[in-house]
């Protein structure tokens, strides 16, 4: 299994830790100060990085030549894949986690996006399953059922 | 007396298995469990203004692999375990208030390449922007570029040698 | 809170009953809906009941058969509750004289089926009860909540109105 590696921007690394393993179920992997933190989920490693200014240390929060400072937000997001969106949008709206959005339906599934404490979003997608069939045929013309 | 043609309507109750996924999540709701949030998830979506040129961008620049392309505004390609969703923003996508969806940001992709030295300069050559050149991180070497939508894509190498191990100095 | 005793970890019956009355119970509904969907909701609805049955100071026995009977329930529910915007959308057929002339002979039971869906929600109800359920007409009038001699009036106008849709469905024959 290789890992996939997305980087989000958070202004409060414990924070951010908190939401994603209470609430997304990552696992914390490695958290060696304030500035920095990695997590998993399945085939996901998801880097979490406070940004700096341009005194701060090199890495993935480290402002840019320019001076420009790195910041949360944005639209672009990382897909967690849920098998019923419905019990999973109760379970988030009652523990107080923030909806960008209301449900949308397309055409592969389901999906809506929440926010975690610092405003990244993240998308959680609930394909569409074929309706169940009925085990036995339909009653066919003419005969009683017993 | 005539048998009434209406007792052939009788239907015994025959079982039926609902779908396990109906199963699973009411037996959940039956017994006060939260619902777990989980599932595969190597999935990210980035909104783009050209379709077409962000296709070409990850497959021609950066080795990703096109799998679909259905519509003019949806494309889903590949690298390795990571499937990214390209998007151009549509009705669909906007928020209760009418808000659109726009490209950038800084949250991003993180690439591994063997030669981060050659890709860079062979990026550079076509004319890719980079938010960052080449800097040294800890275990690292990093850069930072934007696909032609302004999306921040990051690049690295691992440098030789170096244990993915908590730094006992506590700087990043 | 749920199925699950406190702090035993133990299953309760309800638990114990799920895995072999979650079939039964939605096998009764698919074909009685129609629809999958409505089906589980359905499901959902009898289980949840039985949750909150089961808390009650005198708790039914808890059985498959008790759990059809409150999915029986929700589904004469479902259907009162849907008539109203049915009736405004025009989906229902009104009210038939009763024919002299039998059925014919054998009964095209999906032609039947269809036509059972055109009827009120009252009618529907008496039909299925009495003939899909096959249950007695007392027992019917207990559910409908309706005196014996008002469910015996109510099942010979279900009959003719079901009888009119029948015969005025598509591709049945004159």
């Amino acid at each position: 299994m290789t890992t996939v590696s997305v980087r989000y921007i958070v202004n409060d690394i414990d924070a951010a830790i908190d939401f994603y393993t209470t609430h997304l179920h990552f696992e914390l992997q490695m958290r060696p100060n304030d500035l920095f933190a990695m997590l998993g989920h399945g085939d996901l490693r998801l880097v979490l990085v406070r940004p700096v200014g341009p005194e701060g240390p090199a890495g993935g929060g480290a402002s840019m030549p320019d001076g420009r400072m790195q910041k949360p937000g944005g639209w672009n997001r990382f897909s967690v894949e849920v098998p019923d969106l419905a019990a999973a949008v109760e379970e988030l709206r009652s523990s107080g986690v923030r909806f960008r959005n209301d449900v949308v339906t397309g055409v592969g599934g389901r999906q809506i996006i929440i926010e975690d404490p610092s405003g990244n979003p993240v998308e959680l997608f609930e394909p569409i399953l074929p309706e169940a069939k009925l085990s036995r045929p339909t009653p066919s013309s003419g005969q009683p059922v017993r | 007396m005539t048998p009434d043609p209406l007792e052939a309507l009788r239907l015994p109750i025959m079982p039926v298995e609902p779908r396990p996924e109906f199963t699973a999540s009411l037996l959940r709701r039956l017994r006060g469990e939260r619902a777990p949030v989980s599932g595969r998830g190597a999935t990210v979506r980035y909104f783009v203004s050209d379709l077409d040129a962000a296709v070409a961008f990850y497959c021609d620049d950066l080795g990703f692999d096109e799998e679909l392309r259905p519509s003019p505004s949806f494309a889903m390609l590949y690298h390795g375990d990571l499937r990214l969703l390209l998007s151009v923003p549509a009705a669909a996508h906007a928020l209760p208030d009418g808000t659109l969806p726009d490209p950038g940001g800084w949250n991003r992709i993180v690439v591994e390449v063997p030669d981060l030295g050659a890709a860079v300069e062979a990026l550079s050559a076509r004319g890719v922007r980079f938010r960052h050149e080449i800097v040294t991180a800890v275990g690292v070497r990093q850069a930072l570029l934007e696909d032609p939508s302004g999306n921040p894509v990051e690049l690295f190498e691992p440098l030789a040698g170096y244990h993915e191990r908590a730094p006992r100095t506590g700087n990043e | 809170m749920g199925i699950e005793q406190e702090g035993t970890g133990a299953e309760t019956p309800l638990a114990a009953l799920y895995h072999r009355a979650l079939p039964q119970v939605y096998g009764y509904l698919l074909p009685r809906c129609g629809s999958a969907v409505l089906a589980e909701d359905l499901t959902a609805e009898t289980f949840m009941a039985a949750v909150a049955a089961a808390r009650r100071d005198c708790p039914p026995e808890l059985t498959v058969a008790w759990l059809v009977g409150v999915a029986r329930h929700k589904l004469v529910d479902h259907w009162r509750r849907t008539d109203l915007e049915r009736r405004r959308l025009g989906g229902i057929v009104s009210g038939a004289e009763p024919a002299d002339d039998p059925w014919e002979a054998q009964l095209d039971i999906a032609a039947a089926h269809a036509a059972l869906s055109r009827l009120s929600a009252y009618q529907r109800a008496a039909l299925t009860l009495r003939y899909l359920d096959g249950l007695p007409v007392a027992e019917v009038a207990q559910e409908l909540g309706r005196s014996l001699h008002a469910t015996e009036t109510l099942l010979v106008r279900a009959r003719a109105a079901l009888r009119r849709v029948y015969e005025e469905g598509e591709g049945r024959d004159a």
